[in-house]
């Protein structure tokens, strides 16, 4: 493994088999290899259910891989512990998905800089960090202080982004980060995305717009379907 | 950190309770800060387990050993009852399904709140009461109930006192059976955040038996899937619902609404 | 000695007193740990002081003076039917002077009088397990005992602070002796709880219907149990003693007439009458 990367898959399959379903196979990845270097973001290039998110996922820690290594900042998360997992989701891999999983009662400005309370830094600072982020992506003061059930879809998804970029993670999964941003707000995410690769950092994403895809990806990484098992 | 830093190392956890049932070649470790969900359908073995770590029941066979706060490890079935009893109101804390089960009912909520700290010495009302204030607001509960018996309240509120009650001393290892169980969803969603509140400021390890999914993707960092008194699959939170590779797992995961 | 033939000196036959002081012994020897006894029947109803007739019966020598009192008196219904008994039954002298008193057997009070090295304090005990009402059953309240664990009794004076703003029990005060054992002192105002403490007097306390014997020792702390910022505290009764004038002792409320009429006397009426006789002197 080059010592430059961030990011190695190795022979990554995975499967998954439905027991409910009588026990049906679907391969979903097989044999991937990637890596992934500080300063570039590879997006995934691919039709729908090629498995796209799966491999997020995969190396998210969130799917479990039947074969291959996924090594990440020297740490197979394939085999690691499950608290080896979560030091490396709190300290290195940052993750904006699609969806925000809201927390009742928690208010958007605290929910943008639990990331940054989770490293130890004090409440008060990560909360200015939160504010700084979320300012830039323009969304209303207002709303800060109010969890974010009842939003909308782009306000909570601009939640999710400055979550995502409020740490230096050495490794960012985006999965359509623009998805349901106005193009002014998509143009405050495609900065971000620059200025995280600016500060070395790796990152992996999903994004189907052809004008934002040119914009953020510094490489294409093709993926074809697996092979279905009989 | 080293395997050895984990606060509580459980193996081949065993008990049968002479008909087949109870828990089976349980083992498991955790580590300071971890939220442990157990989760499984009724009869699985969920709160068996829950109260052979809390010393309520005796194993028939394996060990578990607990870290003190002075690093020492002790195997929790190997104590004197005296030591048993004094980590149980200082470092050890059980929340029990039924508040009424965790609370003294003829007692005020003040009373319920600061028997821990008399317990391990407290002679001071004075600093007894201002904890069991501080507490109550940490729960939620209007300081003007301090004095108030705990059947004047509501269900919700209730294990809320016994949530103070239990963190009160400061515990290191908290212990709760369904703890959001018979309470209506509102409330429910309350006192999950609470929970969460509470379980990420202080920095508690926890395990909490619940049948609820959702209950354990808010709380728990790890869960472990329990059926016919063994372990049958364990992970993250999120390999374990969203990449459920059991058949039982797949069932318990399809059953749910949203989770 | 007519009408006691065939009975034993103070009733109880010699095994059984035998018996009985084996277990006093080893309250002695085990300050405010209750030594279960087997209580025998006495030819009186329990909750008439049968077990301080039995540890009574089992100290009495020939030679002895007893003086019985109830709530203080001398010569109420109780104390005079077991002051008689035990001159019936030992053939001993009977006293109302508690100076005069080698074996003193008490319901509820303990004398103005400072007792001396010379006298054994006898109490009746109708609950000797001062953890009873908070936790009913005896296994667990035993290994409260075995362990030290008194922290439930603490919250139960907690609440009385919370709820009254002061400690509102005011007799059968909980105490802790020789910094070990919780004991319930039997139900004294707790205004006689520190003549508990450092007694030249051996104490005994006997139940009988619980079967349980337990002492204090001669010279022996004995603390009521407090919080550092809410320290124990006897109320004074504030007016003197209607008959003797006496502005400390325990005072007692008598009803004179139907009109609304009352007195407060001394409760003591040995430590009253004394005083009068001196008054009388220096009259």
């Amino acid at each position: 493994m080059n010592p430059q990367t961030t990011l190695a898959l190795r022979g990554v399959s995975k499967h998954f088999v439905q027991h409910l379903r009588g026990g049906l196979r679907l391969d979903v990845l097989d044999h991937v290899d990637l890596d992934v270097a500080p300063g570039e973001c590879v997006v995934l290039d691919g039709p729908s259910g090629v498995g796209k998110s799966t491999l997020l996922k995969v190396i998210y820690g969130t799917y479990r891989v039947s074969t291959g290594h996924v090594r990440i900042a020297g740490t197979d998360i394939a085999t690691a512990e499950p608290r080896q997992v979560l030091a490396l989701r709190r300290d290195t891999i940052g993750y904006v998905s699609q969806f925000l999983r809201v927390v009742p009662r928690v208010s958007a400005l605290d929910i943008v800089a639990e990331p940054a309370r989770a490293r130890g830094v004090s409440t008060g600072e990560a909360r200015d960090r939160a504010a700084t982020l979320l300012r830039r992506l323009n969304l209303p003061e207002k709303l800060w202080s109010l969890p974010p059930a009842t939003f909308s879809g782009g306000e909570q998804q601009r939640v999710n982004i400055a979550r995502g970029f409020l740490v230096d993670w050495p490794l960012l999964l985006l999965d359509e980060p623009t998805a349901s941003l106005d193009a002014a707000n998509a143009e405050v995410v495609a900065d971000l995305i620059g200025e995280a690769r600016g500060r070395g950092a790796a990152m992996v994403a999903i994004c189907h717009d052809q004008t934002m895809r040119t914009r953020i990806a510094t490489r294409l990484f093709a993926m074809r379907p697996a092979e279905q098992a009989a | 950190m080293t395997r050895d830093d984990a606060l509580l190392s459980v193996r081949d956890l065993a008990l049968d309770y002479g008909n087949g049932r109870g828990v089976r070649d349980v083992s498991f470790r955790l580590w300071p800060g971890e939220v442990l969900g157990i989760v499984g359908e009724s009869g699985s073995g969920k709160t068996t387990l829950l109260k052979l770590l809390g010393g309520q029941l005796a194993p028939d066979a394996g060990t578990i050993h607990y870290r003190m706060a002075g690093g020492d490890m002790v195997d929790l079935n190997d104590l004197s009852e005296a030591r048993r009893r004094h980590l149980g109101r200082t470092e050890l804390a059980f929340v029990h399904q039924n508040p009424r089960d965790g609370l003294r009912l003829a007692v005020t909520a003040g009373g319920n709140v600061g028997e821990r700290l008399m317990a391990d010495g407290a002679r001071h009302y004075g600093r007894i009461r201002a904890a069991a204030l501080d507490w109550l607001e940490r729960v939620e509960i209007e300081a003007g109930r301090v004095d108030d018996r705990p059947t004047t309240f509501s269900g919700g509120m209730q294990q809320r006192l016994q949530i103070a009650r239990n963190l009160v001393s400061g515990p290191r290892l908290v212990l709760m059976d369904e703890p959001t169980g018979g309470l209506d969803v509102s409330v429910q969603a309350r006192l999950l955040d609470l929970l969460r509140g509470l379980v990420a400021d202080l920095g508690l390890t926890v395990v909490i038996v619940t049948h609820d999914l959702g209950v354990a993707r808010l709380l728990a960092h790890r869960l472990m899937v329990m059926q016919g008194g063994r372990v049958i699959e364990s992970g993250l939170t999120d390999q374990v619902l969203d990449d459920p590779r059991e058949p039982y797992t797949q069932l318990l995961v399809s059953s749910v609404l949203a989770a | 000695m007519s009408g006691t033939e065939g009975y034993n000196f103070a009733y109880l036959d010699e095994q059984t007193k035998r018996m009985i002081r084996r277990a006093i012994l080893k309250a002695v020897a085990v300050p405010g740990y209750q030594v279960p006894f087997a209580s025998r029947e006495m030819p009186l109803p329990y909750g008439w002081g049968t077990g301080g007739i039995q540890v009574t019966a089992s100290v009495l020598g020939a030679d002895d003076t007893l003086k019985v009192i109830d709530q203080g008196a001398d010569d109420t219904t109780n104390a005079v039917s077991i002051r008689r008994f035990f001159a019936r039954t030992a053939g001993v002298a009977t006293t109302t002077r508690t100076a005069e008193a080698t074996v003193i057997q008490t319901r509820h009070r303990v004398p103005e009088t400072p007792l001396t090295g010379d006298q054994i304090l006898v109490y009746q005990v109708p609950i000797p397990e001062p953890l009873r009402w908070l936790e009913p059953r005896e296994a667990e309240t035993r290994a409260l005992h075995a362990l030290g664990d008194y922290g439930v009794m603490q919250v139960e004076l907690y609440e009385d602070i919370a709820i009254h703003g002061k400690i509102k029990r005011s007799y059968d005060y909980p105490v802790e002796v020789a910094d070990r054992y919780m004991m319930s002192p039997s139900p004294i105002p707790k205004f006689d709880n520190p003549k508990l403490s450092d007694c030249p007097a051996l104490q005994l306390f006997g139940a009988g219907r619980e079967k349980r014997i337990y002492a204090i020792p001669p010279h022996t702390p004995v603390r009521s149990l407090d919080f550092e910022d809410h320290p124990f505290d006897i109320d004074h009764p504030g007016t003197p003693c209607a008959l003797c004038g006496d502005t400390e002792s325990f005072l007692d409320e008598i009803v004179t007439d139907d009109k609304g009429g009352r007195m407060f006397v001394c409760s003591d009426t040995d430590h009253c009458a004394e005083r009068q006789a001196e008054a009388g002197h220096d009259a």
